[in-house]
């Protein structure tokens, strides 16, 4: 318990009066006030204050709107495109105008010899002065930092959609299998355990020698196995809310099955649905990485992030720069969207009611 | 207000619910309960947990089914499978008002649209404004400023949130509505409030009430008649004063006494009358119904019965 | 002349709680005493405060509480008779856990639900606060657990040691967690609506219970509830709580037979009365306020069919009726109109006075003597018996 600062802070103190003769007197009317509201905040409100409270939060909501910010605009913030070759230009290291002054991303790389590290200026060796690649440049010349963002973006875009799609598919499963329990649960619950045995690689395998690579087939194959976990939460949820009395009250006024589903009860469960979004887009992305990585993912020229990963990693003993910023990228992205979720799922479930 | 009518307006016969657990056990929640409501009056339903008594509302509202039974609401039949248009009926004529009012009241809904829900799901008005002054009307009704209308239940205290209950079950101008221990939750003081409403607004509408409670003394004020209930079985019915002036089954004798009477001296002094079921030598099911006099009867075997005729008198001198 | 021995005593207690919509003022100012072998009874709606004025004594307040001002000084003895005085408001939550909570003050809960520990059986629960206070052994805090089972009226003690909570039923649950606060031997047993929860039937056995142990141990009680009914059996003092402030208090006879102030009134009418056939119940209309935002005056004169003028101006102090009844409503005030209370109150006292044997009303000899009487031959109450089992 704090001892109050000041008395004025934390309540407001009656102001003095003497009463006089005259303010001995039945009020009229007295009472019978119609019964006034609670003034409290709305349930929003509440929700943006207490995920405020947690730094880390808020933090990582930062980061991810940056670097979506960066994914928008950052492919078109210096000349190159993502996919043009220069051949003259490949494996140069990063130089950014106006920094280089002070001696660090000036162009130079150190280079391991048979005869020790010394340090190595490719675009002086080249006689490129008025070339600028702030990311470096891989191995056909492409600009890094466009292809960074540029992965950034069809990252994220594939990562966001397929779990957005999930969402629906899934909760919409698992809030049907709970609600009507009984058979109809046994054989969906069976049906999704069979589907969550089968390794996703097999699938996704399978998939693409059906399907052309792309974006929408990557988006298709994670759908199709991320899902299970939405579902279960959905189910969980049901299970808990299905006999609460509100939900009777609905039964009582006639409401259908679907109508009390979708209109009762999944306003209630947005919340913990919300979260596990925030924590499946960043496992959906680090699945694309890998696919991609593996040589599953979307085709060349286009460029993810774990693309670009993969291409770096060739070059990784010789020209280490090349994978470092996707891999920050990625590695912020992933850390942001938990600590984002983090704080929601704080934020939502308050452990302690006040007084 | 008494009965308007002689025709009963739901008619409970043999009613019997039983919920299979496992294999080898199954809980005889409701075992063989018949009864009578007719319009305008208030049957208070009451007993302790375990008796049974929320099962009985539920399944007269058929969010169960019965096991056994017949229910004839209105002289339909809806105990068995429910046509389109019985379905209609039920779900329009009959009311329902919970316990919890945190948890009967959805959340995330505005309590206009909570209050308008049944309005909605049965197509009761023609237009937006209609069903606007229809949810005024009855926040009025029920105590609650028409500002009330746009906001969330947790906004609201316990009593609030339990006038929006009555809100939703009234809007549909039902001639029946279950009061499943709607006031058990409350404090005693705003219990007051919420019974004299429903009698305020069965004076008005005619509108007859299941009163289900697990304690007499609130059920004093509000019913007409009464039943007593133990483990699902239908002890004790009669007018209330019946009931109060003469009870005869221990059961029923040992719920009187253990009201606690606002008067310290004597209070301190008394000890309540036990009953265990257990001990007591009293078999249900081996229970015929045994007329008392006027509409009071008591069920139990002759045996007992006399048994309590006696024990009854014995208090008397 | 006061010999008896106080055990606890708050002055001037004033807390908020910081939420997230502001600072809401729970508690307003009390003043409350408890003497040794009493019981005091804390009555009031939900959000009176009574149960925070007794969490903080018991040092278990929330973390977004703030103490505005007040004193909370507890006095218990010593095995060796001395005498030890604490000031509850000074000492940090560690120390209080170690030395007065489960010792000294024990508390009793309204949910046994949730009171009670689901995955250790009943046998280990009451154990453990013996063994952890004062190193018991583990054989001998055995015994003193099944006795303390028997007092608590459960049969079959030994074999029920080793039941777990799930397996017993709701007003079995509640003797078992009676059980767990007297483990202790604790000076003072505080009671938050322990039996608001359980039937009817229960709740009288419950009651009998208390009042029974408190007889037999000596020990102080303090019981939070929002029913007088239940107040009526077992309180020798009654300390009427509204919107965080004492508002009436006094010995239970003149609560129950001579209430001054409107909110008591309104308590007193609420509760059914099974001897008349009244259409209606008087009540309190409206709900409490909301103490996020406080108004001047008295927070009771919203719903007060009686209110002043100077209600909406100035709160009012506690006035005197008699060396323990005192009332905070400026009806008392010589300047005030005089005022009834409600006929049908007024019908249903004169019944339960007459009834209980106590003449007349106000301070005249003859009612404080016919007053004195009937408070003796309560004192002097026949032993009762309690059948157990549940």
């Amino acid at each position: 318990m704090a001892k109050a600062k000041t008395q004025t802070a934390t309540f407001t103190p009656q102001q003095a009066y003497t009463p006089v003769d005259s303010d001995f007197v039945l009020k009229k009317d007295a009472a019978i006030e119609v019964d006034h509201n609670f003034a409290s905040q709305s349930v929003w409100k509440d929700i943006t204050t207490r995920f405020k409270k947690k730094k880390s939060g808020v933090v990582g909501l930062w980061i991810v709107l940056i670097i979506v910010l960066m994914a928008i605009i950052g492919p078109h913030m210096n000349g190159y495109d993502y996919s043009t070759q220069d051949l003259k230009s490949k494996n140069l290291a990063p130089r950014v105008p106006g920094i280089e002054k002070i001696g660090i991303l000036n162009g130079d790389e150190k280079m391991s010899t048979s005869t020790g590290t010394n340090t190595v200026n490719l675009y002086e060796e080249q006689g490129l002065d008025d070339t600028y690649y702030w990311f470096g440049s891989d191995r056909y010349g492409r600009d890094i930092w466009t292809r960074t963002w540029q992965g950034a973006r069809v990252s994220l875009i594939i990562a966001v959609a397929a779990t957005i799609i999930d969402m629906v598919i899934g909760m919409s499963y698992g809030l049907i299998s709970g609600y009507f329990g009984g058979k109809v649960d046994m054989i969906m619950q069976r049906i999704l355990e069979v589907m969550n045995g089968i390794p996703r690689l097999v699938i996704v395998t399978l998939l693409l020698l059906i399907l052309k690579p792309g974006m929408i087939t990557i988006i298709f194959a994670l759908m199709l196995t991320e899902w299970v976990g939405m579902s279960r939460i959905a189910r969980a949820e049901m299970l808990k809310l299905k006999e609460q009395e509100f939900v009777l009250a609905s039964k009582t006024l006639g409401a259908r099955p679907f109508h009390i589903i979708f209109a009762e009860i999944l306003p209630n469960i947005i919340g913990p649905i919300i979260t596990q979004v925030m924590f499946s887009i960043p496992t959906a992305i680090f699945t694309e990485a890998f696919l991609s990585f593996v040589g599953l993912g979307i085709p060349v020229p286009q460029c993810s992030l774990g693309s670009l990963i993969s291409d770096g990693y060739n070059s990784f003993t010789t020209h280490p720069y090349q994978i470092v910023a996707p891999v920050i990228v990625m590695a912020l992205l992933m850390l942001s969207f938990n600590l984002i979720g983090d704080g929601l799922r704080e934020a939502l479930d308050p452990k302690m009611k006040e007084m | 207000m008494g009965r308007t009518g002689n025709e009963p307006l739901l008619k409970v016969e043999g009613l019997k619910q039983y919920f299979k657990v496992n294999r080898n056990f199954t809980v005889k929640a409701v075992d063989d309960v018949s009864f009578e409501i007719y319009p305008g009056e208030t049957y208070g339903l009451v007993g302790e947990s375990g008796s049974g008594k929320s099962t009985i509302g539920r399944a007269i509202i058929r969010l169960y089914d019965p096991t056994d039974g017949k229910i004839t609401f209105k002289g339909t039949d809806i105990s068995g499978k429910l046509n389109v248009k019985g379905n209609h009926m039920l779900r329009t004529q009959m009311q329902m008002i919970f316990q919890d009012p945190m948890a009967s009241l959805n959340p995330r809904k505005k309590v206009e649209d909570i209050i308008g829900e049944g309005l909605d799901i049965n197509h009761m008005y023609g237009s937006r404004a209609e069903r606007a002054e229809m949810i005024r009307n009855i926040l009025k009704k029920v105590g609650l400023a028409p500002e009330h209308a746009g906001r969330y239940p947790h906004q609201f205290s316990g009593g609030q949130r339990q006038r929006v209950g009555i809100a939703r079950a009234l809007v549909m101008n039902p001639s029946l509505i279950i009061a499943d221990e709607c006031i058990s939750a409350l404090d005693v003081s705003i219990q007051a409030q919420v019974v004299n409403l429903m009698k305020d607004i069965q004076d008005e509408t005619g509108t007859a009430y299941l009163f289900i409670a697990h304690d007499l003394s609130m059920v004093k004020y509000i019913s007409d008649r009464i039943g007593v209930l133990h483990l699902g079985h239908l002890l004790e019915t009669g007018t209330t004063d019946e009931i109060f002036s003469h009870p005869i089954h221990p059961y029923t004798r040992s719920l009187l006494s253990a009201i606690p009477s606002p008067n310290p001296v004597v209070e301190k002094k008394r000890v309540a009358e036990t009953y265990d079921y257990a001990s007591s030598g009293i078999d249900y099911n081996k229970g015929t119904s045994h007329h008392v006099e006027g509409t009071h009867y008591v069920r139990c075997t002759d045996e007992e019965y006399a048994r309590f005729l006696k024990a009854a008198e014995k208090e008397v001198s | 002349m006061d010999t008896r021995e106080k055990i606890l005593d708050i002055k001037n207690l004033d807390i908020s709680f910081k939420t997230t919509a502001g600072y809401v003022h729970a508690i307003r100012g009390i003043d409350l005493e408890l003497h040794k072998g009493e019981t005091v009874a804390i009555v009031g709606e939900s959000g009176s405060g009574k149960s925070v004025t007794m969490r903080a004594a018991m040092g278990i307040l929330a973390k977004n509480a703030v103490v505005n001002s007040g004193t909370i000084n507890f006095t218990y003895r010593h095995d060796d008779g001395s005498e030890e005085k604490v000031e509850i408001l000074t000492k940090d939550k560690k120390w209080i856990r170690t030395h007065i909570n489960g010792k000294r003050m024990a508390m009793v809960f309204q949910d046994p639900m949730t009171s009670l520990d689901p995955t250790m059986n009943i046998g280990n629960q009451i154990m453990e606060g013996m063994i952890w206070h004062f190193h018991m052994p583990k054989e001998e805090a055995h015994k003193k657990a099944v006795k303390l089972l028997e007092e608590v009226g459960i049969n079959d003690a030994e074999a029920r040691m080793k039941n777990y909570p799930h397996q017993l039923s709701g007003g079995m649950r509640q003797r078992v967690v009676i059980a767990i606060a007297l483990a202790c031997n604790p000076d003072l047993l505080i009671c938050d609506e322990p039996t608001t929860a359980l039937d009817v039937t229960i709740q009288a056995k419950i009651l009998e219970l208390i009042s029974r142990i408190q007889k037999e141990r000596g020990i102080s009680v303090i019981y939070i509830t929002h029913d007088l009914g239940v107040v009526a059996k077992i309180a020798d003092f009654v300390n009427v709580m509204y919107a965080g402030k004492i508002v009436e208090k006094g010995t239970i006879n003149e609560i129950f037979y001579d209430p001054k102030h409107p909110y008591t009134w309104g308590l007193l009418s609420a509760m059914p009365d099974l001897e008349t056939d009244d259409p209606r119940l008087y009540t309190i209309p409206g709900s409490p306020p909301n103490l996020l935002h406080e108004k001047q005056g008295d927070a009771f004169a919203p719903r007060n069919k009686y209110a002043l003028l100077v209600d909406d101006k100035a709160q009012p102090p506690m006035f005197k009726v008699t060396e323990t009844h005192y009332a905070a409503t400026w009806l008392l005030d010589p300047r005030a109109p005089k005022v009834e209370m409600p006929p049908e109150l007024k019908a249903r006292l004169e019944r339960t006075k007459k009834s209980a044997g106590i003449l007349g009303t106000g301070n005249s000899p003859e009612a404080l003597a016919a007053r004195a009487e009937s408070e003796a031959k309560t004192g002097a109450a026949a032993d009762r018996t309690e059948r157990s089992g549940d």
